[in-house]
């Protein structure tokens, strides 16, 4: 077990040091540079610029640039190339934005695609099965954007959901319980888009585990036991299925950073999709490689997470 | 053979047909299949994989699935009972507290993220209200009954970590959890070695005349047969061809099929000699021959074959064949002989 862990926390320091390398390269070998962000403009005098690159090491050779870059990157003194703000109290921030959002989304998306899923692949081939399964590759097949569109027009001429922002302005001086409700309204419509994404995907793939482990030897043998049908399907196929999701349970971290680009954008949500893609509009390589490499930590630390969990859940793993 | 007529029928399937559909194409897995069980005999379904043994062991359990599978005639009478009219709650209390089953697959037949305490509790749980430690004694004892050394030790441990002889003891345990009238073994060595064969095999024998319990012995394995059977039907695609007692079957067959498989048997008498076969594979139940399903492989086979469906046929005491073309030529020169072959008087 120690030595389980000891071995796959090693393995992961070495994949992170290969990733901060390749990330580092791919951003500085993509074409533009932060100094001709707009070489148009006529502040930017050749004078500037080679004051910018040399402020911000640009004239050093890559693996010296990369060393001073995850140098303060360790140290927490990264700063943003935009606007000379720490790039981890930035990041921290619209973190804090994008937390409630993620987590109201994945509960959402978790909660609501278990039973559909176990329900369709149970009752296989009935009317519930078909209409969900024409569902989910309706709201697959639906581009998020236009869905988003459709679903605002519905819902905000209708019931006045609130569409923009964290909050409604100027609202400072209303109470706690006014300021938390309104919070909740507007999580509402973000959250609930982008979980219906997820909720298609993700039922679709619990059917379809829930329907393999039900055509299995030990599922007839429970039947044969003569047990209720709930013991036989929620107890003794359930059980199995579920186990793959604990893989995916440890891999929701990275949805922690990443957020959502485009839900992001469509309600003017200030979360850290929308930081990390106005930085790369910008060129801001701090903001970009921070984001990237603290992704790259939690991607690391999901799939430690779930190899633990798995080892909890599946008797047949031990060390 | 002593008696056994006497003894009343615990179980008889009659006509039973099962078909399994998909789109348009019907496969007959079964055509009006009969047979019977009697209190405490053992009784061996017997043929080549595909003919409908397992099907037609599952129907008994209510565990058809459906759909694709579809039972349109027939009745299977357990204890006088039709269990094809019985409501799923009725199935359930037959399941395992009156017919149990094992399966032929022990490594998958066992649920792997359950430790088997727990899943012959849940055998004895299922059908009576027992808890706590008296359960754990009863689990205890019906390990040890099929004979796993520590058996409390046993208790904790998950499927995995028990060989394939063991887990297939523990899939029977789990059959022996309520003490069932009937026992439907569906080649339940068929997955394991050669020498945990034969140790299953005197197992069914031990425990059988231990509890007096009856046994639907399932096999492709004419050696068990010989072995463990009171009384044996033999089965091929779909229908049964030939029944009897265990010594008509080997001493006097009466159908070419019975013969072939006879024949294919590793005898002692004639080692050294190429094994003989019978040529050919059993048919596609969607895409059954006309006539005799087994004309096509058959060495006896006449014209009328492949015309007409054989009626079952009177051989005697109980021993029934569908072949007419044996029992008439057989007959006419006035000698069912004993076919030539191993010898099975000793068993
Ligand atoms: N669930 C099912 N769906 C479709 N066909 C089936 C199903 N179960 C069994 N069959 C068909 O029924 C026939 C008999 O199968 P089975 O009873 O398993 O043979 P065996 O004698 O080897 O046990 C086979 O041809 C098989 O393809
Ligand atoms: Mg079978």
């Amino acid at each position: 077990m120690l030595s389980f862990i000891g071995r796959s926390v090693i393995q992961k320091l070495v994949t992170l040091f290969l990733v901060s390398i390749v990330s580092f390269l791919i951003i500085h070998i993509a074409p533009g540079e932060p100094s001709q962000v707009n070489p148009l403009n006529p502040k930017f005098t050749p004078e500037i610029v080679e004051r910018f690159r040399k402020a911000f090491h640009l004239d050093k050779p890559l693996h010296v640039q990369y060393f001073y870059f995850y140098k303060d990157l360790l140290t927490g003194k990264t700063t943003s190339w935009k606007d000379n703000q720490s790039v981890l109290k930035k990041i921290w921030e619209r973190f804090l934005n994008s937390l409630p959002l993620f987590i109201v989304g994945t509960l959402i998306t978790w909660t609501i695609s278990f039973p559909i899923g176990i329900r369709a692949a149970i009752a296989r081939g009935g009317i519930y099965d078909r209409s969900t399964t024409f569902l989910a590759y309706l709201l697959i097949s639906i581009p998020g954007f236009f869905f988003a569109y459709i679903l605002i027009i519905f819902v905000v001429t209708r019931f006045h959901v609130p569409v923009i922002g964290m909050e409604t302005f100027g609202l400072r001086e209303a109470t706690t319980i006014h300021m938390i409700m309104d919070r909740i309204w507007h999580l509402l419509l973000p959250s609930v888009l982008g979980a219906t994404g997820g909720v298609a995907i993700l039922s679709r793939y619990v059917r379809s585990q829930m329907l393999e482990v039900e055509s299995q030897d030990y599922v007839r043998t429970a039947k044969a036991k003569g047990l209720p049908p709930e013991q036989v399907h929620y107890k003794h196929a359930l059980r199995n299925a579920l186990l793959p999701f604990v893989t995916m349970f440890g891999l929701i971290l990275p949805g922690l950073i990443g957020g959502s680009v485009i839900i992001e954008s469509i309600f003017s949500w200030p979360g850290m999709g929308r930081m990390a893609y106005e930085a790369i509009l910008a060129r801001d390589y701090p903001v970009i490689l921070t984001v990237n490499f603290i992704s790259a930590v939690l991607v690391l630390a999901g799939t430690f997470l779930s190899d633990l969990l798995y080892l909890m859940v599946d008797p047949r793993i031990r060390l | 053979m002593q008696g056994v007529l006497d003894k009343s029928i615990l179980l008889s399937v009659q006509e039973l047909t099962v078909n399994f559909r998909a789109e348009a194409i019907v496969a007959r897995a079964l055509e009006g299949v009969s047979y019977e069980v009697r209190q405490g005999e053992t009784v061996c379904l017997v043929g080549e994989s595909g003919c409908g043994k397992t099907v037609s062991a599952l129907a008994i359990l209510g565990l058809i699935p459906q759909p694709p599978g579809e039972i349109p005639g027939g009745r299977i009478l357990f204890m006088g009972q039709n269990i094809l009219e019985l409501s799923e709650e009725e199935l359930q209390n037959l399941r395992g507290n009156h017919i149990a089953m094992v399966f032929q697959e022990p490594m998958t037949s066992l649920n792997p993220v359950f430790t088997v305490g727990e899943q012959i509790g849940e055998a004895i749980t299922a059908h009576q209200k027992v808890e706590g430690d008296e359960l754990r004694e009863r689990c205890i004892r019906l390990l040890k009954d099929v004979g796993i050394p520590s058996p409390a030790e046993r208790l904790k441990d998950y499927p995995h970590q028990l060989s394939g002889g063991q887990r297939q003891r523990v899939m029977i345990a789990m059959a022996l959890a309520c003490s069932p009238q009937l026992v439907i073994a569906d080649e339940p060595t068929t997955a394991l070695d050669v020498t945990i064969q034969k140790q299953i095999l005197d197992l069914f024998k031990t425990l059988k005349s231990k509890k007096g319990m009856s046994l639907l012995y399932i096999t492709h394995d004419l050696n068990v047969v010989a072995n463990i059977a009171d009384r044996v039907y033999v089965m091929y695609a779909g229908i049964i061809t030939e029944q009897g007692k265990k010594r008509d079957i080997f001493q006097n067959p009466c159908h070419p099929y019975t013969r072939g498989l006879i024949a294919s048997l590793p005898a002692r008498s004639k080692r050294g000699e190429a094994l003989h076969s019978i040529p050919g594979t059993v048919p596609d139940p969607a895409y059954k021959p006309r006539g005799c399903p087994f004309h096509p492989r058959c060495t006896y086979a006449v014209k009328k074959c492949s015309e007409e469906f054989p009626e079952m046929l009177d051989c005697g005491d109980g021993h029934l064949s569908r072949c007419p073309v044996v029992l008439s030529s057989e007959r006419k020169t006035n000698t069912i002989r004993t076919h030539e072959g191993p010898h099975y008087s000793d068993l």
